[in-house]
C-alpha cells in the first residue's frame, strides 16, 4: 500500500522513504504479511518471520525509535512497533495465521462454534445419546446392590471409545484435507504475481480455498471439543 | 553526553540502586557500604522520615509508625488486600472500595508516597555517588503486576521527583543482568522467587535481542508467606507449650516474625536453628520464653506446599513458550527466596538442570535496570528488550463473556480495536467494561475499568458506530481511545483501577483458569444458549396459542415433542443438547411461522399484537 512521507509529502512504500529517509507511516489496515515483508503463505518459514520481526523492532521499537529527533517519526515509529508485534503475533501460530488468511479473505463470519458441521451429523447424535447413557449407567451403579449397572458401565464405554476411534480416524481424514487445501493456497500464491491484482478466476479460486480452509478449520474445532467431551465422560 | 538513566529494583522486602558507567554496572552503597535498602520506611511526628536499616531497627519499638511491605499494597483497594492486612503491624484506612492508604502517626499516606519516600532516598544515594542530579530511572516491577499497579509505581516515581523512562518486569531485567556477553543463541529460564512476589519467564536470547516467549506467575507469593508460616508455627508451639494463646500485640508479633525471618535465613545455610524470644509474655507475675530448634528437614515440611505453587505456573509458562524443560539452556534465580536449598530442588525438578546462581540475586534486578537505563541512553546500542503482557485483556460482551482482545504473552507495544454500538434507539451512551485474566466470563475475571461512551447522537439501534483502541504500551499500561466513525470525533479515557473482585480471587482464578479452560468454555456456550431457547419457546408458546389451529396434528405433535426435549434440556443445563433440541425445533415451526406471515399479510394495514414477535425468526 502507497502511503504519504509526512517529511517530504512523496507517495512510497515500505517503511522508510527513498527520498528523504523519514520513517513512512502504516496504515492501520495493512496486511500483516506485508508489514513482515513476506509471502501470504500458510507454510511460512517461522525462522525469517521471527527474523523480521527481530529486525524491524531493531529499527522501530520505542527503546530505539527514542532516540528520533523528531517527534512526528518517534509517533509513527511507536505505532508501526505496534502493529509489527500484532503481526508477528497473529502469523507466528499456525492456526491464528489460517483464520487471519480467512478473515481477510471472506470478511468476519458469525462466530459458528458449537454448530454441528454436515459432515459429522451422523455421528454427533449417537456420541451424545451414548454420553448420556452412560452418565446414566454410573449414576445408579453408585445406587448399592445394582450388579447389572456394572456391566451396562462397561458396555456403554467400549460402545463409545469405539465411536471415539471413529472420530479420531474422522478428525486424521479432515486433517489431510486441509493440509492438501494449504499446499492448494500456497501453490495459488507463488503463481500469483500480485495479490492485489487478481484476475476474476484466481479470485474465484482464491475464495474457493479460503472457504474449504474455513469449513475444515470449524469440523477440526468442533472435533476437538467433542472429543475432549468424550474423553472427560469417559475417564471422569 | 545524555543525562544518565538509573535502575531501580523497589522490592517488597529490599530496594536496590544502581548504575552503568564506562560499560560497568555499579551497584550504589550507602555511607555505611550497604547496598541493600531494606524497603521500610518509619514515621516519626515532627521528624523526617527514616528510610532502610534506620527504620527496620525502630520496628520493634514502633510497628504501627513503621511501614514495610508497601509493595502488597500498590494499586490495590482495601477490599483486596484482607490477607495482607492481618500480616502487618501498622494500620490500613479507608473504605472497602477505595485505594489503600496507611495510617503511621498522625499521618496517612498512600502506597506510592511511602514508595515514593524509599525512590527519593536511592536517588540521593545515586547523585551522591555520581555528584551530578539524576532526573531519570527505569523502575522495574514483577512481571505479573497489572495494570493499575504498574501505573502505581509510576506515579511513585513522580511523586520521588523522577522522570519513569520506563517500568520493566523484574525477570526480564534479570535476564539482562546475565546475558549481555552471550553471542549464541539460548533459551533462558527466569525463576523470580521475592519477597511478596513469584514471575518466571521464559526469554529467548538471540544476537543481543532478549525475546521473552512467555511469563506467568502469582503476585501473592513469597519469601513473606513463608514467614508468615513460620509465625503461626510459633503462635501454635507456644500454645501447645504453655496452655494459653501468645497474644498477638504488634509489638510481640514484630519480633516474632523478625525472629521467624531469620530463622528462615539462617537455616539456608546450617541444619538447624534455634528461635530465641526471651520474655515474650507475662502472666501472673510468670515469664514466658520461647526457645526452640528447628531443623532445616522441619522447615521444608512446614512450607513445602507453598514453595509447590511456583510449579504449575512454571509449567504453564513452558507450555505458553512451546518449550520441554530439556530445551531450557539456563535457568537463572532470583530473589532472596530462592537461596533456600529447597526452592532449588523445586526448581531444578521442574527444569531438569541446576540452576545458575553466578549473580547475586538480590542485586541482580537492579544490574538489569540500570542496563536498560544504558540502553535507553545510548550508552548501549546492541541491546534490545522485547516483552510482552502478562495477562489478557478484554471486554465483556453480551451474556456476560468475555472478549479477549490482546492475549496473553502477546508482544508489547500491543494494540486491538473493536467497534461498539448501541442496542436500543435512541441510546446515547455505551458503557465498556475492560478485563483483564485469563477466565472465560467477565465476572471470573480482574476488572480494569468501566466507562461509559458518551455524547452519542440519538439514532435508531445499530447505527452509531464508535471504534475503541486498546493499546498496552511498552511499560504495560493500558491506554483507551474511542472515534466516533461517523463525525470522527476523538476522546482519550483515563483508566482508573475499579476492581469487582478481590485480588485473592483474582489469582485464585489465574491459578485455575487453565484446568477450567473447558468448564468456561462450556458455561458460556450455556449462558449463550439458554438465552436464545427462553426467547425462542417463550415466542413458539405465543405463536401456538394463536395458530395451532391451522396445523396438522402430526406438526403440532412434533413441535410440541421438541418443546418438551428443549425444555428437559434447559432443566439439564445441557448445552450441546440443548443446542441441537433448538435446532430441531426452528426447524419444526417453520410452518408455524409460514403460518403467521400469510395471516400478517391478510391483515396488512392492522397488524395483531402478534405480527412481528414470533415471526422474526
Amino acid at each position: 500500500m502507497r502511503v504519504v512521507c509526512v517529511n517530504c509529502s512523496s507517495r512510497e512504500v515500505g517503511h522508510w522513504c527513498s527520498h528523504c529517509g523519514a520513517v513512512l507511516p502504516t496504515p492501520d489496515n495493512e496486511n500483516y504479511f506485508s508489514i513482515l515483508g513476506l509471502p501470504q503463505k500458510i507454510n511460512l518459514d517461522e525462522e525469517i518471520l521471527k527474523e523480521r520481526f527481530f529486525d524491524l523492532n531493531r529499527a522501530f521499537h520505542p527503546d530505539r525509535s527514542s532516540r528520533m529527533k523528531d517527534p512526528r517519526m518517534r509517533d509513527i515509529a511507536t505505532r508501526k512497533s505496534t502493529l509489527i508485534n500484532n503481526s508477528f503475533n497473529t502469523l507466528r501460530d499456525r492456526t491464528r495465521r489460517i483464520q487471519y488468511l480467512i478473515r481477510q479473505g471472506l470478511g468476519d463470519r458469525e462466530e459458528k462454534s458449537g454448530q454441528i458441521p454436515l459432515t459429522l451429523f451422523d455421528l454427533v447424535e449417537r456420541v451424545n445419546d451414548l454420553m448420556v447413557e452412560l452418565k446414566e449407567a454410573k449414576e445408579s451403579s453408585k445406587a448399592p446392590g445394582s450388579p447389572t449397572n456394572g456391566r451396562k458401565v462397561s458396555e456403554a464405554a467400549k460402545e463409545l471409545e469405539g465411536e471415539l476411534q471413529e472420530l479420531v480416524a474422522r478428525r486424521e481424514a479432515f486433517e489431510s484435507n486441509l493440509h492438501s487445501r494449504e499446499s492448494e493456497w500456497d501453490d495459488l500464491c507463488d503463481h500469483t504475481e500480485n495479490f492485489e491484482r487478481l484476475s476474476a478466476d484466481d479470485l474465484a479460486a482464491r475464495q474457493q480455498i479460503l472457504q474449504a480452509l474455513s469449513v475444515r478449520m470449524d469440523e477440526i474445532s468442533y472435533i476437538d471439543s467433542l472429543i475432549r467431551r468424550i474423553k472427560d465422560t469417559l475417564f471422569e | 553526553m545524555a543525562q544518565k538513566i538509573i535502575g531501580i529494583d523497589l522490592g517488597t522486602t529490599n530496594s536496590v540502586v544502581a548504575v552503568m558507567e564506562g560499560g560497568q554496572v555499579t551497584v550504589i552503597a550507602d555511607d555505611d557500604q550497604q547496598r541493600l535498602c531494606p524497603s521500610i520506611v518509619a514515621v516519626n511526628d515532627g521528624a523526617a522520615p527514616l528510610v532502610g536499616y534506620p527504620a527496620r531497627n525502630q520496628l520493634v519499638v514502633n510497628p504501627r509508625q513503621t511501614i514495610y511491605s508497601i509493595k502488597r499494597f500498590m494499586g490495590r483497594r482495601h477490599q483486596e488486600v484482607a490477607e495482607e492486612e492481618k500480616n502487618i503491624s501498622y494500620e490500613i484506612v479507608g473504605g472497602p472500595e477505595e485505594m489503600v492508604k496507611v495510617r503511621a502517626g498522625r499521618r496517612i499516606f498512600t502506597p506510592p508516597e511511602v514508595s515514593a519516600i524509599i525512590l527519593r532516598t536511592l536517588k540521593d544515594r545515586a547523585e551522591k555517588f555520581l555528584h551530578s542530579e539524576i532526573q531519570k530511572a527505569i523502575i522495574t516491577v514483577p512481571a505479573y503486576f497489572n495494570d493499575s499497579q504498574r501505573q502505581a509505581t509510576k506515579d511513585a516515581g513522580g511523586l520521588a521527583g523522577l522522570v519513569v523512562e520506563r517500568i520493566i518486569n523484574e525477570p526480564t531485567a534479570a535476564a539482562l543482568a546475565y546475558g549481555l556477553d552471550r553471542k549464541q543463541i539460548s533459551k533462558v529460564a527466569v525463576f523470580d522467587l521475592g519477597g511478596g512476589t513469584f514471575d518466571v519467564s521464559i526469554l529467548e536470547l538471540s544476537e543481543g535481542i532478549f525475546h521473552v516467549l512467555a511469563t506467568n506467575g502469582n503476585t501473592h507469593l513469597g519469601g513473606d508467606d513463608i514467614d508468615r508460616r513460620l509465625v503461626e508455627w510459633v503462635y501454635t508451639e507456644f500454645e501447645k507449650q504453655n496452655a494459653f494463646p501468645l497474644n498477638r500485640q504488634p509489638q510481640v508479633f514484630e519480633r516474632v516474625r523478625q525472629e521467624a525471618e531469620r530463622v528462615k535465613c539462617a537455616l539456608s545455610f546450617e541444619d538447624s536453628e534455634s528461635f530465641d524470644l526471651p520474655i515474650l509474655e507475662t502472666r501472673d507475675g510468670k515469664v514466658f520464653n520461647f526457645t526452640r530448634r528447628l531443623s532445616r528437614a522441619d522447615l521444608e515440611s512446614l512450607v513445602r506446599g507453598i514453595i509447590d505453587r511456583t510449579i504449575n505456573p512454571c509449567r504453564r509458562a513452558l507450555d505458553d513458550a512451546a518449550l520441554t524443560p530439556e530445551q531450557i539452556n539456563e535457568v537463572i534465580l532470583v530473589g532472596g527466596s530462592t537461596r533456600m536449598p529447597l526452592v532449588r530442588r523445586v526448581v531444578q525438578e521442574v527444569f531438569r538442570k541446576e540452576p545458575n546462581t553466578s549473580v547475586n540475586p538480590d542485586e541482580v534486578v537492579a544490574i538489569g535496570a540500570a542496563i536498560q537505563g544504558a540502553v535507553l541512553s545510548g550508552e548501549i546500542s546492541d541491546v534490545l528488550l522485547l516483552d510482552v503482557n502478562p495477562l489478557s485483556l478484554g471486554i465483556e460482551t453480551y451474556g456476560g463473556a468475555m472478549s479477549k482482545l490482546i492475549f496473553r504473552n502477546s508482544p508489547i507495544p500491543a494494540t486491538a480495536k473493536e467497534v461498539f454500538t448501541t442496542a436500543v434507539d435512541h441510546q446515547t451512551a455505551i458503557d465498556v467494561h475492560i478485563l483483564q485474566g485469563e477466565r472465560e466470563m467477565a465476572a471470573d475475571n480482574r476488572t480494569l475499568a468501566r466507562f461509559a461512551l458518551s455524547g452519542i447522537s440519538p439514532q435508531p439501534a445499530g447505527a452509531p458506530r464508535i471504534e475503541v483502541t486498546f493499546t498496552i504500551d511498552v511499560n504495560g499500561i493500558l491506554n483507551v481511545a474511542a472515534r466516533d466513525l461517523a463525525t470522527g470525533k476523538e476522546e482519550h479515557f483515563e483508566v482508573k483501577p475499579s476492581y469487582g473482585l478481590t485480588e485473592e480471587d483474582v489469582n485464585r482464578q489465574v491459578d485455575e483458569s487453565i484446568e477450567h479452560a473447558f468448564d468456561d468454555m462450556d458455561r458460556r456456550m450455556w449462558v449463550e444458549h439458554k438465552a436464545e431457547a427462553e426467547r425462542v419457546l417463550a415466542a413458539t408458546h405465543k405463536a401456538l396459542s394463536q395458530h395451532s389451529g391451522k396445523l396438522d396434528g402430526g406438526q403440532l405433535e412434533k413441535i410440541d415433542a421438541l418443546i418438551t426435549r428443549t425444555e428437559k434440556a434447559l432443566a439439564a443445563e445441557d448445552w450441546h443438547e440443548l443446542k441441537s433440541a433448538l435446532d430441531a425445533l426452528n426447524e419444526a415451526t417453520i410452518p408455524l411461522a409460514e403460518v403467521m406471515v400469510t395471516e400478517a399479510i391478510k391483515k396488512e394495514g392492522a397488524p395483531g399484537p402478534s405480527g412481528h414477535d414470533p415471526g422474526s425468526h
